[in-house]
């Protein structure tokens, strides 16, 4: 445990002084004691003879603050015992999977912030700053397959050796070279954006998977300084996939990025959402959002309510999109070619996917 | 190459009210190009999921060859796939894109530079194999993408909308240059769209499918002059086949259509057949391509029985042809499609007359044809 570090935290959230400590001896159970105007928060195991602690003034110190600090030493105790605990596997395989699952236990404990535990050794962390991507795989039980097998795919598709980190039994973290965003960029004669570039390798990198292992669901997180941000970007990634499994449920490659909208709407209660669809929709009837409508909104939509572009996009005839739109219109009351219409429809429309 | 084996598929997805693809029955002979089309939603992209094995087979067999691969994963299913985003891998240049898959099966060398070497020269993509796809444009990333399928020589292509990411010119270009390429190949296709042009212009068969389920499968010939229901009759053809609702009748042995202005009589042929099946006297609905609606005045003066006025809405002249929106036939909007050399003005008057060896009647309740 980095006590330097935790003492710098914990200053500058609270905004006062602490001093480390040693004292001969721990006189209590609790986790920190009060002497002479001084509160101690142990760090080290009292059984051990001297203990470690951090001083403050008691005086600067609220109840609630106290029992904060408490409980965020006990968390970083009880982390630092589990890295020295952490077992070694001979090979890669088994190292990554023993990373996966620490990585698991903290993400089921909602701890998002802790650093990759130095004992991980995984090689590759050599890349700092690499491309991170979650496989969340869907294969039937006829797909299964093996570590090496996915590994052998992903480093052939990177053309370099990568870390592969088995999360759960359908979830893999991927951890590439930054250098394939570079090589990815060559030849082009505008500089695409991080963006572009990593979805269009995600979105390669589906086609690919899904041609030799079955269908999957793809996010990523970009560049990520993988040991100090991994745990972080990782739920960002699941929080993607379950975006896009709801509200775009026809779509593979989800990223948090072009999810901002889904997520808002993701933190309305059901009864709100029903009640934004019904008041939106109340002239409308059952039959107005048929099969052609909902394709149609979406095209409009996906192709920036350009009439030509959607019109050429779905192979009809600009009067036919134009008459569609009306027809829309008259049953709804809400015209898609003005902007705050179109901005409610679209809404509207992510929504009717999840409450339909 | 392989025949391809659909028996009594289904695909139910949890929750659903109705199966996805329900009783799919199909054989695909050695070597075919055969197109599934329909709406969207119709359930075609799903059934091609389910060959290439990215969709579990809820129920029923899928044949690959004399192999029954419904627990096969998509990798030993000897299938390739080229899709509608043919992503391309953008940090490898064309040549490693073509050689990819090959690599990883472990192929050796000089092999892999055969097979790219031969599929870059078919596509005529030769001297673009040291770009990376970002150099290049759309239609020659397709035909990468294509490259991609070729250079494995498996023994089943599936595409899914291949080209609907091409504008409208290239995919033309396209639409021929794939033909052209399975013939050469001698290799079985099964290729998806929306787009009934590519279904009538690539398929050696057509399968039309909607809700699930397949409405009909036959040449595209076939499809065009005999569709088995309205569903089939309205989807293929464009303008679209005009539908007026009626009634048949008899009088002093000749039966005829009648709807609004219309009484039109029926050649002796499809009358007997409409009086053998139990019609006469029973709503049903006429079916007339917008070509079988003439205004020649050798036609007119041909076909008496038939003949129909009708007021002209819109003129669209082509060029070629010109398409006529006319009003006065039945109840709604006839489509005609006529000699673009006939004059005819908006808001004008004229005198047309119906084809009527190429009508088609249905039932108004089942939507089957009632004249095959």
């Amino acid at each position: 445990m980095n006590l330097e570090h935790i003492k710098q935290r914990l200053e500058q959230a609270l905004g006062i002084a602490f001093a480390i400590v040693t004292l001969d001896r721990w006189n209590a159970q609790t986790e920190s004691l009060e002497e002479q105007g001084t509160i101690y928060f142990r760090i080290s195991d009292p059984s051990e003879g001297a203990v470690e602690a951090l001083a403050v003034d008691a005086e600067l110190l609220s109840r609630s603050e106290r029992r904060l600090v408490e409980i965020v030493l006990e968390l970083e105790r009880r982390n630092a015992q589990q890295h020295k605990q952490w077992p070694q596997a001979a090979d890669e395989e088994g190292r990554a999977r023993e990373l996966g699952r620490w990585m698991a236990d903290r993400l089921e404990e909602g701890d998002t912030q802790s650093p990759l535990p130095d004992h991980s050794a995984l090689r590759a962390f050599q890349y700092n700053t690499c491309l991170t991507l979650l496989l969340d795989t869907e294969f039937g039980d006829s797909n299964r397959f093996s570590y090496k097998e996915l590994k052998r795919l992903i480093d052939t598709y990177f053309e370099s050796d990568n870390v592969l980190i088995p999360l759960s039994e359908r979830e893999w973290i991927v951890l590439a070279s930054s250098t394939v965003l570079e090589a990815a960029n060559e030849d082009g004669e505008l500089g695409e954006s991080t963006e572009e570039l990593v979805e269009s390798i995600a979105l390669a990198l589906h086609e690919m998977i899904i041609e030799w292992l079955g269908e999957c669901r793809i996010s990523s997180s970009g560049l990520v300084h993988a040991p100090s941000n991994l745990l972080s970007a990782v739920h960002n990634m699941r929080g993607a996939v379950r975006l896009g499994r709801l509200f775009h449920s026809e779509e593979y490659v989800h990223l948090p990025w072009k999810l901002h909208l889904e997520r808002l709407l993701y933190t309305m209660d059901d009864r709100e959402k029903k009640k934004f669809l019904e008041q939106l929709m109340k002239n409308a009837e059952h039959t107005t959002l048929d099969a052609e409508m909902l394709t149609t909104l979406h095209a409009f939509f996906n192709n920036d309510c350009n009439i030509s572009e959607t019109s050429k996009a779905l192979y009809i005839h600009r009067n036919t999109l134009l008459y569609r739109l009306d027809k829309f219109k008259q049953a709804t009351g809400m015209d898609v070619r003005n902007f705050h219409d179109a901005v409610l429809v679209h809404m509207a429309l992510l929504l009717y996917k999840v409450t339909k | 190459m392989a025949s391809v084996s659909l028996r009594h598929i289904y695909k139910r997805y949890p929750g659903a009210k109705e199966p996805s693809v329900s009783d799919f029955n199909l054989e695909i002979k050695d070597k075919e190009f055969i197109v599934l089309v329909g709406p969207s939603g119709c359930g075609k992209s799903t059934t091609l999921r389910m060959i290439a094995g990215l969709e579990e087979i809820s129920e029923g067999e899928l044949y690959i060859g004399d192999r029954l691969v419904n627990d096969v994963a998509p990798k030993d299913r000897d299938i390739a796939m080229v899709f509608q985003s043919y992503a391309l891998y953008p940090h490898m240049n064309v040549y490693q894109n073509m050689a990819f898959g090959l690599k990883l099966r472990k192929f050796k060398k000089d092999e892999i530079d055969r097979r790219v070497q031969e599929a870059a020269k078919i596509l005529d993509i030769a001297h673009l194999l040291d770009r990376k796809p970002k150099a290049l444009s759309g239609g020659q990333r397709q035909r990468v993408a294509l490259g991609r399928a070729i250079v494995r020589d498996p023994q089943v292509f599936l595409m899914d909308e291949p080209l609907s990411n091409l504008d409208a010119k290239l995919r033309g270009h396209m639409r021929a240059e794939i033909s052209k390429l399975a013939k050469r190949l001698e290799t079985t296709v099964i290729y998806v769209t929306h787009d009934q042009v590519e279904a009538m212009t690539m398929g050696d068969r057509i399968v039309v499918m909607n809700n699930g389920v397949i409405q009909q499968v036959d040449t595209p010939e076939q499809l065009y002059n005999h569709p088995a229901n309205l569903f089939v009759a309205g989807f293929l053809g464009s303008p679209t086949m005009n539908f007026i609702k009626g009634r048949l009748e008899e009088s002093n042995g000749v039966v005829s259509f009648k709807a609004t202005n219309i009484d039109i009589a029926l050649p002796e042929g499809r009358a007997k057949l409409v009086r053998d099946k139990g019609y006469v006297g029973k709503e049903v609905i006429l079916g007339v391509r917008p070509e079988d609606i003439h205004n020649e005045p050798i036609f007119l003066e041909a076909s008496p029985n038939s003949a129909v006025s009708a007021y002209v809405d819109v003129v669209e002249n082509l060029g070629h042809e010109i398409i006529l929106y006319l009003s006065g036939i039945g109840d709604g909007t006839t489509v005609a499609r006529v000699d673009a050399r006939n004059n005819v003005a908006d808001g004008s008057n004229i005198k047309l007359a119906i084809d009527m060896n190429k009508i088609h009647l249905f039932d108004p309740v089942t939507e089957l044809t009632i004249t095959e």
